[in-house]
């Protein structure tokens, strides 16, 4: 693999992670990152429907005029993501009773949509594929830091389990002010390092 | 003109393969969808019922103006000790269905949440199970490579435990700790209620059809 394919996972993890740089799927970012163990679940999911819509996607930019190529893109989006969700009950139940919540909303991730954009409708299937698995994995990368300072600090857990037995938490951590503060002081840091 | 009968055209051919293909997925996992769930309910009620021995068919009734169902919970001698009753009401963002275990003393043995998609974090904490040990005992249990004895039951949820040993009379939510209602759960009021609804009207309602079938014929449904 050249160098060239393998910056096309990389780039996602941090340099243009997809939360911390380019600002999407901030709505998932605020609304699952309430315990480290919810954020691992939504990342997770992403990057499978992600990696798979980004392939579809660059298979079929061909065939699609681009006057109704969001149509089309959230078709196919919409569509995979249901089958995910029905072979996971059927196969998987524990699991997705796990991450089954977080599932139905990758639907509305404009991740998914803005890399389908960005990205897929521009380039070949196996770039696109390099590029969903990378900025999946930015995805989780961040959701896991803002679910780690808010799950520490608004419930005093970690993985469930608890940090500082006696501490009474913040509670506003866990409710969507933390998830603000928690971010905007997190964008705020990426963007610091990126002028020093 | 031409455009825009290719663009249908297209969009058919899309909506008309995810259509297909859907229904092919659904035919697939239908079947083992609905066995999972039927394994969820079996576990559940043993669960919340360690005294009863096996279940009855399931029968229906009304709660809330949609069917419900109950099961009748028999001891090891075969003596009625109780039902479980199956209510779906409706939560936050999605139909939440509780599994409600009533002793014969009309008081609440345990509840359990069969079915939930609420908000990750908050109405999903329903099925949040309070942290048995903190984070460095479990640090030190697993460098010191102990066999890990606390897993052995599966635990309670908290907002769920609230439930046991309560009345209908009880089965109000409140916002501060209290052992004659139900604590609400921080930022999810509209779950916690809903839940607490659930139990409430599937146990008025039960009691109040089997008083009215008890009044003619003098027997329980």
């Amino acid at each position: 693999m050249s160098i060239s394919y393998v910056k096309e996972i990389t780039k996602g993890f941090w340099e243009k992670n997809p939360v911390l740089v380019l600002a999407l799927g901030l709505c998932p970012s605020l609304a699952v990152t309430t315990s480290v163990r919810n954020a691992i679940g939504m990342g997770i999911s992403t990057i499978f429907v992600l990696t798979l819509s980004n392939v579809i996607i660059a298979l079929i930019k061909g065939i699609v005029p681009s006057q109704i190529r969001i149509p089309c893109y959230i078709i196919v989006i919409a569509f995979l993501v249901t089958v995910v969700d029905l072979v996971l009950a059927a196969y998987f139940p524990d699991i997705s009773k796990a991450i089954g919540l977080f599932i139905k909303l990758i639907v509305v991730n404009c991740i998914i949509l803005g890399r389908a954009e960005a990205f897929a409708a521009k380039n070949t299937p196996w770039r696109s594929l390099l590029d969903g698995i990378g900025m999946g994995a930015g995805f989780l990368i961040a959701l896991v830091m803002i679910a780690a300072v808010r799950e520490v600090l608004g419930a005093n857990k970690l993985f469930g389990l608890t940090v500082v037995p006696g501490w009474r938490p913040v509670s506003i951590m866990v409710l969507a002010p933390g998830a603000f503060l928690t971010l905007g002081f997190l964008l705020g840091l990426k963007n610091m390092g990126k002028r020093a | 003109m031409k455009a825009i009968v290719h663009y249908g055209a297209v969009l058919l051919v899309f909506s008309g393969l995810a259509g297909v293909g859907l229904h092919g997925v659904n035919a697939l996992t239908k079947d083992k969808i609905a066995a999972a769930q039927q394994r969820a309910l079996t576990e559940g009620q043993r669960q919340i019922f360690p005294a009863a021995a096996r279940f009855g068919e399931r029968c229906a009734f009304t709660a809330g103006g949609k069917t419900a169902y109950y099961f009748a919970a028999y001891d090891a001698s075969g003596a009625c000790i109780g039902y479980e009753l199956l209510h779906t009401v409706q939560g936050y963002q999605s139909p939440i269905t509780v599994l409600t275990a009533l002793g014969a003393d009309g008081r609440i043995v345990g509840i359990k949440v069969l079915g939930q998609a609420e908000t990750p974090g908050l109405g999903a904490e329903i099925d949040a199970v309070p942290a048995t040990k903190t984070l460095w005992q479990a640090l030190a249990g697993w460098v010191r490579r102990a066999p890990d004895v606390t897993e052995s039951a599966p635990a309670v949820p908290a907002f769920q435990a609230q439930f046991a040993g309560k009345t209908v009379a009880q089965l109000h939510v409140v916002k501060q700790p209290s052992a004659e209602a139900i604590e609400a759960i921080a930022g999810a009021t509209i779950t916690s209620e809903a839940v607490t609804k659930a139990v409430r009207e599937a146990i008025t309602e039960f009691e109040a059809a089997r008083a009215a079938a008890a009044t003619p014929q003098g027997s329980a449904p």
